[in-house]
């Protein structure tokens, strides 16, 4: 069940990131996504490799935000 | 070049050896520069004006500090990525902010911090609380049995009530944790939830000598609590939670 869970927030993560970049529109709702990733990392939910290649966009995604 | 800083600590006529830290993905030897009481610890470090707040530059950050409080027994930490120009930079940092930094490490002196994290399955505290109130009970069978005349209110209904059920098991969760840890701790802090899945999120301040009567009350924690919550456990760290510094 809780491995349901956190793949879900991450393909969710994804879907945002992939295909709509404009979903995020202010980098509070990137950073609330990041902290949503932390929790499935920290519940064992995601591998270190799927957080930091997930990370990596996010953070992509929120320094455009906050250079706008 | 830049000053990668990580906190204050009180100044020593010991001579110190300090090892080099892990950061920003090299180890790194590191400096104290002394002011009076105050001393203030950095790496010098080839970065960009700003640095990425990855996971793993984070993570670094906080284990190197975790070391050098190891070293000194009280540090100040100040945040993730500060960085200044020069040496002169540092010493003019603790000339305007002396009295500031001076009455924090006393404030804070010989205590580290531990963090606390439990978390658990949404879905599963749902159902367990669902399970167990019986007014949820009641309106479940009424709309399976389709004898109520607003369903979508009553589904509402039953959402409202789980989510009241799902907040006092946080409230008695915190309870358990304070009646366990808070003979130990000098001070604690409830940081934000910011998910679901977290049923509490929590910092404590502990003098370091009482690290031992720490862990053990969290171990007597841990055999009392319910097989859906997890824990995660983790310092001991620099007051982070417990130190505001504002510098100029």
């Amino acid at each position: 069940m809780p491995f349901q869970i956190g793949k879900k927030v991450l393909l969710e993560i994804k879907r945002k990131v992939d295909e709509e970049r404009g979903a995020y529109e202010s980098p509070e709702e990137v950073m609330g996504d990041l902290k949503k990733l932390q929790v499935s990392l920290e519940t064992g939910e995601i591998t270190i490799e799927e957080y930091d290649e997930r990370e990596e966009e996010l953070l992509e995604v929120l320094e455009e935000l906050q250079s706008d | 070049m830049k000053f990668y800083l990580f906190g204050a600590v009180p100044a020593s006529d010991k001579e110190l050896d300090l090892e080099a830290v892990e950061i920003l993905g090299e180890k790194r030897e590191v400096s104290l520069l002394e002011e009076g009481d105050v001393g203030f610890l950095f790496s010098e470090a080839e970065v960009g004006s700003k640095l990425r707040a990855s996971r793993k530059n984070v993570q670094t950050h906080a284990e190197a500090l975790g070391e050098l409080i190891s070293s000194f027994g009280t540090l100040a930490p100040v945040p993730f990525g500060t960085l200044l120009e020069s040496k002169e930079e540092v010493r003019e940092l603790i000339g305007e902010n002396y009295d500031q930094l001076k009455g924090t490490l006393t404030k804070i002196s010989g205590q580290v911090e531990f963090g606390l994290k439990a978390y658990w399955d949404s879905d599963e505290i749902a159902k367990i609380v669902g399970e167990e109130n019986e007014e949820v009970q009641k309106i479940k069978k009424k709309i399976e049995k389709g004898s109520v005349a607003n369903s979508y209110e009553e589904t509402l209904k039953v959402g409202e009530l789980i989510e009241e059920g799902v907040e006092k098991r946080r409230g008695e969760l915190k309870e358990d944790i304070l009646e366990h840890l808070g003979p130990v701790v000098n001070d604690w802090k409830e940081n934000e939830l910011f998910d679901e899945r977290m049923a509490a999120n929590m910092a404590f301040l502990i003098d370091k000598s009482e690290e031992g009567q720490f862990d053990q009350a969290m171990e007597e924690l841990g055999e009392t609590q319910p097989e859906y919550l997890s824990f995660n456990y983790s310092g001991p760290w620099p007051p982070f939670n417990f130190v505001e510094l504002e510098l100029n």
